[in-house]
C-alpha cells in the first residue's frame, strides 16, 4: 500500500478497509474524533472498532467497492455513524461519508473513507429552518392582520360617511351653516382615514404578495400611466413630455405601474405656484445592463436633509391642507422596486425641482 | 444520434430495471420504508431533445447526482430530482415530518445518497454485462436546468442521451412520484454488442 | 331586455348600517327597476333563503331573488362558503351573485371568483360612490343582463336539513 500518511494534514477523517474487513489505515483526525489510537486500530478487524460495518446494509454496499464497484455515499441523515465520534461538548458528530476504491500495485481493491464532519453545516441548516418557519408564521400574521383591516376598520368609516352624507343631503337646511360645517370635517376626515387605510394595505400587499418578473415594455407602461393619471385628473396633469423608445425593462408590471404612478402624480401635486408645471420621463442605459428612468419636474423641490427620509412610510413635509396626501406613496415605491431588485433615488434643489430616478434591469424585447 | 432496435431496447430495458431493483432493495434495508423503483420504458435523444422531451420541467432547477465512468462503455450516469419527487423521498425515508422544504444541507446528503445508491445499481448491472472494469469519479451533486446538468462537461462531442423514466412508490406511505435516469454516452455499441452476445448464448 | 313585473335583491349582509346605506343608494341612483329588497343577515340564512328551506320556505313572501349581493365577512357562514355551496346547486347558480365587500385583498377577489362568483365590487367609503356603483348594477344586471329560468328544485340543502 503506497503511503497515504499526507491524509493526516487533510480536515477530514479517513480510514482505509481491506477486503478482508480489517482497518489499514487510521489517520490523525479520525483519533482526534474517536479517541482510538492508530496503533490500536491498524492490523486489528473491524469487528472491534466499528462492527456495524459488517451489518448487511454496510457490509452490502461495500463488497461492490471491493469489486472495482462506483464509489458509494453515506450521508448524515440516513446513517447515524460510522465512525463513534463525539465533540468535546458531548454532541455526536454528524457526518458525511464517501467511500472510493482504492487499487493498490497487486490490483487488491481497498475501500477509503473519507469523512465529512457536517455538525456545522447542519446545525445552521437547521436554525435556518426555524427562521424560516418563524417568518413564515410572522407572515400569515400580517396576513390576518391585513385580512382584519381590509374587512373590519373600513365599516365604520362607511358609517361614519355614509350618515354624514345623508343627514347633510336630509337635513342640511335644518342644522344651518355652522351644522354643515362640521359635518363636512366629519365626511373630509372619514375619506382621510380611508385613503390612509388603503395606502397602507397596498404597501403591506406589496411586500407580501408573490409577484412574476417578465420582460415589460417600458414605453407601453409609461404610455399607461400617464393616460390613466390624466383621465383621472379630468386632463389636468399638465405638460407631460415622455421620450419615446424606451427600452424593455426586467420587472413586474404591475407593480412597475404602480410605481410609476406614485412618481408622476406626487410630480404633478407638488407644483411650484409661480411656474407653468412641466413634467419628462426619460430613460438611459447605464453601466451593467441596467437602465435608469428619470421622473423630473419643475416643482417645489426638496431640500437635501429631508431626501432619504422621505421614502419611509408617514414621512411628508407638508400638511394636508398645503398638499394632501398620507405620506406613503414613496415608502410604495421604496418597497415595490426592492420586490423588482431594482434601484432608487432623487436628486433636487429647493424651490426649483425634483429629479426621481428608479433603476432596472434591461430586458429583451 | 444512435438507434436500436425493438430486441436492444427491451434488453437494455430489462438491464437497466435489475439495477434499479437492486437500488431499491439497498434502500430498504437502510430505511424501514418498502420502496419500489421501476423503469417502464426507455428512450434515445439526441443532446438537443431532451429540452423537449422533458419541457414542462426545463425551467426548474433540479437536483441532481451525477458519474462520470470511463472504459470500454464511458460517459455520464445522472439521477435527477423533480423538486416534488425529492421533497417526497427525502420525507419519506427519513421520517422527517415536515415537509415540502427548499433542500437544505441535510437534505441535499440524503438525495446525494440516494441518487448514488440508484446510479450505482444500474452501473452494477452495466458492469456484470460488459465483463470488463469500469473507471469511476468520485460522485458529483449538482442543482442546475435540465440543460445544463449534464452537456457541461462535453462541450463539443455529439452524445446521445439515453433517458429512463422511472417510477417510484412507498407502499406504507402509498406515495409515488418519478425520478428520471439518464445516460450520456459517445455510443452504446460496446453495451449492445455485449448484450447481443448475452442474448445469443 | 328584460319583460318581468317585480325584480326582486336578496342583500346578504351582517352590517345594518351598510344595509341602511345600501337601500339609500338604490333609492337615490333612481335607476329603472326599482327592485323588492330581501335582506338575511349571514351566511347560512342566505343558503336557507336560496333553498326555500324553514322559514324561508313560502315562495310568495320569499321569491327567489333576480340577483344577490353577498358580503364575504359574515357570521357563521362566510360569503365563500356561501358561494360554494352555490356552484353545487344546479338551477340555483344560474342566479348572478356580485359579491360586496370590504376588502380589496387579491386573495379574496382570487377566491370569490374560484368560487363562481359573477362580480365582485368593493364598498366604497364614499356614499356618492355607492350611489353611482348600484346606478351601473341596476342598469346592467337587472336591467340588460340576460338571466336563465330557475325552476324550483326538489330538494335543497340537504347538508343544512337539520
Ligand atoms: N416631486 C416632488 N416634489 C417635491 N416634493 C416631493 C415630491 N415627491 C415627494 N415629495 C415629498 O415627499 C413626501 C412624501 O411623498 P409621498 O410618500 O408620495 O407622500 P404624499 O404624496 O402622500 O405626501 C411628500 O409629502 C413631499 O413632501
Ligand atoms: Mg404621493
Amino acid at each position: 500500500m503506497r503511503s497515504l500518511d499526507v491524509l493526516d494534514h487533510v480536515p477530514v477523517g479517513v480510514f482505509v478497509l481491506t477486503p478482508e474487513f480489517k482497518v489499514s489505515f487510521w489517520n490523525k483526525v479520525l483519533e482526534d474524533w474517536t479517541g482510538i489510537e492508530r496503533g490500536d486500530v491498524v492490523g486489528q478487524d473491524v469487528t472491534g472498532a466499528l462492527p456495524h460495518l459488517r451489518e448487511g446494509r454496510y457490509a452490502g454496499r461495500l463488497r461492490t467497492i471491493f469489486e472495482g464497484g462506483p464509489p458509494a455515499v453515506f450521508s448524515a441523515q440516513l446513517h447515524k455513524h460510522i465512525v463513534p465520534a463525539r465533540r468535546r461538548s458531548g454532541e455526536p458528530r454528524l457526518q458525511h461519508t464517501t467511500v472510493t476504491p482504492l487499487r493498490d500495485e497487486d490490483g487488491r481493491v481497498s475501500a477509503l473513507f473519507a469523512i465529512q464532519d457536517v455538525t456545522e453545516l447542519t446545525k445552521r441548516s437547521r436554525q435556518y429552518r426555524e427562521l424560516a418557519a418563524k417568518v413564515q408564521a410572522v407572515n400569515v400574521e400580517l396576513e390576518g392582520f391585513a385580512y382584519s383591516v381590509s374587512h373590519d376598520l373600513r365599516a365604520p368609516l362607511r358609517t361614519m360617511e355614509g350618515f354624514s352624507v345623508a343627514l347633510l343631503e336630509d337635513y342640511g337646511e335644518a342644522i344651518g351653516e355652522q351644522g354643515r360645517d362640521y359635518l363636512g370635517r366629519i365626511i373630509d376626515g372619514s375619506r382621510r382615514l380611508d385613503s390612509l387605510i388603503r395606502d397602507l394595505l397596498l404597501y403591506s400587499r406589496l411586500s407580501r404578495q408573490e409577484i412574476s418578473i417578465t420582460n415589460v415594455p417600458l414605453d407601453a407602461v409609461v404610455r399607461e400611466v400617464v393616460d390613466r393619471l390624466r383621465s383621472y385628473l379630468n386632463g389636468e396633469l399638465g405638460n407631460v413630455e415622455t421620450q419615446t423608445g424606451l427600452p424593455h425593462v426586467v420587472a413586474n408590471r404591475l407593480t412597475l405601474v404602480q410605481v410609476l404612478t406614485n412618481l408622476l402624480s406626487n410630480a404633478t401635486k407638488f407644483m411650484h405656484p409661480d411656474r407653468e408645471p412641466q413634467i419628462r420621463v426619460t430613460a438611459e442605459r447605464r453601466d451593467e445592463g441596467w437602465v435608469r428612468v428619470w421622473i423630473e419636474d419643475n416643482g417645489i423641490g426638496i431640500a437635501a436633509d429631508h431626501q432619504e427620509r422621505i421614502f419611509k412610510v408617514f414621512e411628508r413635509l407638508h400638511g394636508d391642507d398645503e398638499f394632501p396626501g398620507t405620506g406613503i406613496g414613496l415608502a410604495i415605491v421604496r418597497v415595490g422596486m426592492e420586490r423588482l431588485d431594482g434601484r432608487v433615488g432623487v436628486e433636487s434643489v429647493e424651490g426649483e425641482g425634483s429629479r426621481f430616478w428608479i433603476e432596472l434591469r434591461e430586458g429583451t424585447p | 444520434m444512435q438507434k436500436l432496435t425493438a430486441d436492444q431496447t427491451d434488453g437494455l430495458t430489462e438491464l437497466i430495471n435489475i439495477g434499479v431493483g437492486r437500488a431499491a432493495g439497498v434502500l430498504n434495508d437502510m430505511t424501514e420504508s418498502h420502496v419500489s423503483l421501476r423503469v417502464p420504458a426507455i428512450t434515445l435523444l439526441s443532446q438537443d431533445t431532451i429540452d423537449e422531451e422533458l419541457g414542462d420541467m426545463s425551467d426548474d432547477l433540479l437536483a441532481s447526482v451525477q458519474l462520470r465512468f470511463a472504459g470500454s462503455f464511458s460517459g455520464t450516469a445522472a439521477l435527477v430530482f423533480p423538486t416534488e419527487s425529492a421533497n417526497k423521498l427525502v420525507t419519506a425515508l427519513t421520517g422527517d415530518d415536515e415537509d415540502d422544504q427548499d433542500l437544505d444541507e441535510i437534505r441535499v446528503g440524503t438525495l446525494n445518497e440516494v441518487g448514488n445508491i440508484v446510479v450505482n445499481g444500474v452501473m452494477g448491472s452495466i458492469s456484470n454485462v460488459l465483463s470488463e472494469a469500469i473507471e469511476y469519479t468520485v460522485p458529483d451533486y449538482k442543482e442546475d436546468v435540465i440543460a445544463n446538468l449534464l452537456r457541461a462537461d462535453t462541450a463539443g462531442a455529439q452524445m446521445t442521451v439515453l433517458l429512463a423514466a422511472t417510477h417510484f412508490t412507498i407502499e406504507e406511505l402509498r406515495l409515488g412520484g418519478e425520478i428520471i435516469l439518464l445516460f450520456e454516452v459517445g455510443s452504446f455499441d460496446a453495451l449492445v454488442a455485449a448484450l447481443d452476445q448475452l442474448m445469443e448464448e | 331586455m328584460k319583460q318581468r313585473s317585480a325584480v326582486t335583491v336578496l342583500v346578504v349582509e351582517d352590517d345594518a348600517n351598510d344595509v341602511l346605506l345600501l337601500k339609500r343608494a338604490f333609492r337615490k341612483a333612481g335607476t329603472e327597476p326599482f327592485p323588492v329588497i330581501h335582506v338575511v343577515n349571514d351566511g347560512e340564512s342566505a343558503v336557507r333563503y336560496l333553498g326555500g328551506v324553514g322559514e324561508f320556505g313560502d315562495r310568495r313572501s320569499h321569491p327567489l331573488p333576480d340577483l344577490v349581493l353577498l358580503d364575504l365577512k359574515l357570521p357563521r357562514m362566510s360569503g365563500h362558503e356561501v358561494l360554494a355551496w352555490r356552484s353545487e346547486q344546479l338551477p340555483l347558480i344560474r342566479i348572478p351573485v356580485i359579491v360586496m365587500s370590504s376588502s380589496q385583498e387579491a386573495s379574496d377577489i382570487a377566491r370569490a371568483y374560484d368560487c363562481g362568483a359573477n362580480s365582485y365590487l368593493v364598498k366604497p367609503v364614499e356614499l356618492e360612490v355607492l350611489v353611482e356603483i348600484i346606478g351601473a348594477l341596476q342598469g346592467y344586471w337587472l336591467r340588460f343582463n340576460e338571466t336563465a329560468a330557475v325552476t324550483e328544485p326538489r330538494t335543497f340543502g340537504t347538508r343544512l336539513a337539520t
